[in-house]
């Protein structure tokens, strides 16, 4: 099975936002005329998390999304095998019709990464459908796509010659929160190659 | 004078399901996942397990308690665990976006790693203990021989049940590391000991404003619920000081120290200190010298509402002060909505309207015969 993964490269992002605007307008367009699409984070619909974090004075931009983790918390925490490994492309993914929306997933994320969709009460987290499909189809997702400073990365973190792979090699990344054991596939590089 | 008991109580029970079924249509997301609406599920939950829990000093070991009052008031105390248990499930359904089947979707799902499907199980396990039992306490009453047996296997069931689904319920909690306040096994403890404080109170308040003119049994309840309410609250000042010294230098004092000297720290010391141990003592003292009742009553009040701001701070406040995914202090400011308040609100009307039906028409009395309905015949 492959291991899929997200790259975010801290060192080369310009904090455009496009690839949160991306995410949100394509896999929920329905709430880009919303006044408050997702209460939750106070954000749009989109499944980048921006973080604000102070340094000396100034706000560093810190971008997450699910972190696919390896033992994720979301999935054991699960009451219905709604959050589940896809056996396709082992992404952690929701069968919303599993889903009950008791919001236990959301809770257990220690990344913060799901959110609530304000009208069905149900999850969402990276990837939606949009992208997943985009994934089936070979394509990377859109967030990837969009950004101006190739920032991003999509790809199988077991497959050497993959993008990703030639990209975490150069560089130097940290994972986040790793003390907590759930094990993010999720890659950031602090410093580029 | 009882038919119009009758007919308030099932106004009442109609209402309050309403005002669930309406904050449910009308409820809203906030910047916390689990708010008021678990806050007052898991209050109800807690306050059958606390019921059961004193019921089984009689039911499994025997102590008839003072004037054998918890004998004589043994089904008192049972159907009050079932009018909790009611709106403790109503609560957590409406919390849900799929209410009708998420319970059975839970237990088709053999989720065993999850904490939430035992829930399920332990719930409707102990939903047919309990109503077992009190079939079999009204129709049996106090039984000879193997039926005694019967009854004790019945009895004991129902607190191994009980205490399971309490320490799975508290581990529901326990066991996410996105909230480091939660984390461990101390939340087991303080839910088994805040539990019995809350049950207990229920059943103290319950029968001292029914029997409010049997003086056999207000003293019974003053001189038994006093009791256990020093020793419960003891044991739940202990075990919360306990949690908080040992959380001291572990990412779970993030959200500790804003309970004890933060900004949450005016609702710990007033309410859980000063109103919850301090003053409760105090008059409970004053309730166990003079066996006074009102001032048991008052006592069981403070105890039952210091109860459900305990439960609210566990939940809330932990989810409120938290670490995000790159270590910082998150500050989430929730206020509960009003339609998650007026859930609540249904939920203690149902509680109180089944309480009140269950009192008017099952015959809860001691040595009481069924004369109503069929199935007790």
């Amino acid at each position: 099975m492959t291991r899929l993964a997200h790259l975010w490269d801290m060192s080369r992002c310009i904090a455009c936002m496009a690839c949160v605007v991306a995410c949100a307008s394509a896999n929920f367009p329905e709430h880009m005329r919303s006044t408050n699409p997702n209460p939750q984070w106070n954000w749009l619909a989109s499944n980048i998390r921006v973080w604000w974090i102070p340094v000396n004075g100034r706000h560093r931009v810190i971008l997450t999304q699910c972190m696919q983790c390896d033992n994720a918390p979301c999935v054991t925490a699960c009451p219905t095998k709604a959050s589940h490994y896809d056996a396709e492309t082992g992404l952690i993914t929701i069968d919303y019709k599993l889903c009950i929306g008791c919001k236990a997933c959301v809770v257990a994320c220690p990344y913060g990464a799901r959110w609530i969709e304000p009208k069905s009460h149900m999850p969402n987290k990276c990837l939606a459908t949009e992208c997943a499909e985009r994934i089936k189809k070979g394509l990377k997702p859109v967030c990837v796509t969009v950004c101006p400073a190739n920032a991003r990365d999509f790809g199988d973190l077991d497959d050497p010659e993959s993008s990703i792979s030639r990209r975490i090699r150069g560089s130097t990344t940290i994972k986040l929160r790793e003390e907590l054991g759930t094990k993010p596939r999720n890659v950031i590089v602090v410093r580029g190659g | 004078m009882r038919g119009l008991l009758l007919v308030i109580s099932i106004i009442a029970l109609i209402a309050g399901l309403a005002l669930i079924a309406y904050g449910y249509a009308t409820k809203e997301i906030h910047v916390i996942p689990w708010g008021f609406i678990v806050v007052g599920y898991t209050f109800f939950a807690l306050v059958t397990v606390g019921s059961t829990i004193v019921n089984s000093l009689y039911s499994v070991f025997g102590y008839k308690g003072p004037e054998e009052g918890l004998k004589r008031n043994f089904k008192y105390g049972t159907w009050l665990s079932i009018s909790a248990i009611i709106p403790a499930w109503l609560l957590i359904l409406a919390d849900l976006a799929k209410p009708i089947e998420g319970f059975f979707r839970i237990i088709m799902s053999f989720a065993v790693e999850a904490r939430i499907y035992w829930m399920a199980v332990f719930y409707a396990i102990l939903a047919i203990l309990l109503v077992i039992e009190i079939i079999y306490v009204i129709r049996v009453g106090g039984g000879k021989g193997s039926m005694v047996t019967l009854g004790l296997a019945i009895a004991a069931l129902i607190l191994l049940v009980d205490v399971l689904l309490a320490s799975n319920l508290a581990q529901v909690f326990g066991s996410i590391i996105a909230v480091p306040g939660w984390t461990g096994i101390h939340l087991m403890t303080l839910f088994l000991a805040g539990a019995v404080i809350i049950g207990a109170s229920g059943q103290a308040l319950y029968l001292s404003i029914y029997k409010w003119r049997d003086k056999r049994t207000l003293d019974y309840a003053t001189r038994f619920y006093s009791w256990i309410f020093v020793l419960a609250t003891l044991l739940y000042i202990f075990l919360l000081a306990w949690t908080i010294l040992t959380a001291r230098y572990t990412p779970a004092w993030v959200s500790w120290s804003e309970v004890v000297r933060g900004v949450f720290s005016m609702g710990f010391w007033v309410v859980e200190v000063l109103l919850g141990v301090v003053v409760v003592l105090v008059i409970v003292a004053y309730a166990m010298l003079r066996r006074n009742p009102v001032a048991l009553m008052l006592a069981s009040i403070i105890l039952f509402v210091v109860g459900f701001y305990r439960v609210y701070s566990l939940i809330v406040h932990h989810q409120s002060i938290a670490l995000s995914p790159v270590g910082d202090i998150l500050v989430l400011h929730y206020t509960p909505s009003t339609a998650e308040i007026l859930m609540i609100l249904g939920g203690f009307m149902v509680f109180i309207a089944l309480l009140l039906l269950g009192t008017l028409l099952l015959p809860l009395e001691h040595e009481e015969k069924p004369r109503r309905l069929w199935i007790f015949r």
